[in-house]
Parts: C-alpha cells; sequence; structure tokens
C-alpha cells in the first residue's frame, strides 16, 4: 500500500455508521440501561467517531477495533452521568435516586452492571462479548485480539475480578 | 447467587430490551444530527422541500458538540 492515500478510497463514514449503529446502540444500552439515555449517549458516541473520522490514525483504529469504539461509549456514559449529577445537585426532591443514576427500563442487575463497568477495558469486553452477545470465549478472544488459552485466563481472571467487586459492594 | 447466574441473568434481560431498540430509527435521527442526507429515506424524504437550514434542530448533547466544532 502506497502512502499517498486516493481520496476516493478513504472509507464512508456512513457506510461504517449503518453498519455498526446497532453494535454502538446495544453497547450504550449495556452502559446505561435505559432505552431513551442509551439513544442519546450512542449519538454522541457518533458524533465523536464522525469528528475523529477525519484522522486516518484514528479513522483506523475505529475501524479495526471495536473496544476502541466501546471506549468511546464509555466515555460518553461518564460525560453524561456527570452532566446529570451535576444537574440533580441543582434540583431537589432527588433523594432516592444515587448521584448520575439511571432508571432502568427493565430489571436489569444494577449491581452487575455498575461492577463490570469497573474492570479494567479487557476483562469488561471479554464479559461483555461472552454473556451479553453470546460469542464463545475462543472468538471473543479472538476480536479481542487473544489467542488459544490467553482468552481463557482473561475470562477468568474477568469473572473473579467480577465476584470480588460484587463481594465489596455487598458488604 | 454464583456471579456466573448473575451475568446469566442479567444477560437475558439485557436481550429483551435490546430487542425493543429502534436500530433504523437512531440510524436516521443520528444521520440528520450529522447533516448527513438521508440515502434511504426516513424524514429527509418525507420532507423533500426542507433544505439544510430548515432540517430539524439537531437534539441532546450531541448538538452542544456539533455547535462547539463550527464555532
Amino acid at each position: 500500500m502506497g502512502s499517498h492515500q486516493d481520496h476516493s478510497e478513504v472509507p464512508d463514514f456512513e457506510v461504517w455508521f449503518r453498519a455498526n449503529a446497532g453494535e454502538l446502540l446495544r453497547y450504550a444500552l449495556f452502559v446505561a440501561p435505559d432505552r431513551a439515555k442509551a439513544e442519546d449517549i450512542a449519538q454522541d458516541a457518533a458524533v465523536k467517531v464522525f469528528k475523529a473520522w477525519a484522522s486516518e490514525d484514528l479513522r483506523e483504529r475505529i475501524i479495526t477495533s471495536a473496544a476502541y469504539v466501546r471506549r468511546i461509549v464509555e466515555n460518553c456514559f461518564l460525560d453524561y452521568r456527570k452532566v446529570r449529577s451535576r444537574a440533580n445537585e441543582r434540583e431537589e426532591g432527588h433523594e432516592g435516586e444515587e448521584a448520575g443514576g439511571v432508571e432502568p427500563a427493565v430489571e436489569s442487575d444494577l449491581d452487575v452492571r455498575a461492577a463490570l463497568l469497573r474492570l479494567v477495558g479487557d476483562e469488561r469486553d471479554m464479559l461483555f462479548l461472552t454473556y451479553y452477545q453470546d460469542l464463545r470465549i475462543a472468538d471473543a478472544g479472538r476480536q479481542l485480539g487473544i489467542s488459544g488459552t490467553g482468552a481463557y485466563r482473561l475470562h477468568e481472571r474477568a469473572l473473579r475480578h467480577l465476584a470480588a467487586l460484587l463481594n465489596e459492594e455487598e458488604g | 447467587m454464583g456471579v456466573g447466574k448473575r451475568l446469566l441473568e442479567d444477560a437475558e434481560s439485557f436481550a429483551k430490551e435490546a430487542a425493543r431498540l429502534d436500530d433504523e430509527r437512531f440510524v436516521q435521527r443520528t444521520l440528520e444530527v450529522l447533516g448527513i442526507p438521508s440515502e434511504q429515506g426516513g424524514m429527509a424524504s418525507e420532507f423533500p422541500e426542507a433544505g439544510r437550514i430548515q432540517r430539524p434542530a439537531p437534539a441532546g448533547p450531541a448538538a452542544d458538540l456539533l455547535r462547539r466544532a463550527d464555532n
């Protein structure tokens, strides 16, 4: 591949977006278990990807790494929570709602979700891919760029760390 | 309850909720916010006389990001 990039070969953002919008939205729902909020967060993430698209390096990472895009969604969720937390501080009468908390539309296990968000990225990715995307451990490992026994070790480590976090939360 | 079981149960709830997501609506709304004309109809084709200036105002926090980028 030559160093000069023909503009006609630049991948189209809309093509990427249409192909990946579902995954973007689903991951936003995973981090913020509420459909309306998930749409806002996913939209923010899409805007960030759109703005990054002009950079060849960032575009390459976005196209080749689903994990990188998941990190973008997580950062949008954290930004969303900060804004909401500040808004809650200004409003009274939200004592029953945790700072930056969201009310899930269905009975999500918020403890599990909160603990998952406290894991390091690759551990969270492994559990998300295997439990929430129903991938086999080996296939999840391949997506994460981890081969063979490394994927199983990551899966085991992730479960161990998650269990520790849940025990910590439940005292 | 073991952590694996909790994950499985939460994943089941997640799957039910995810099935109710409207991907196409999300795509159309986001493309509108980004000012990208829709190739597949949706709101853009329902209002053919609407030009860029008249497109629906961007909604949500994304709008702030775009406005800051434009300034």
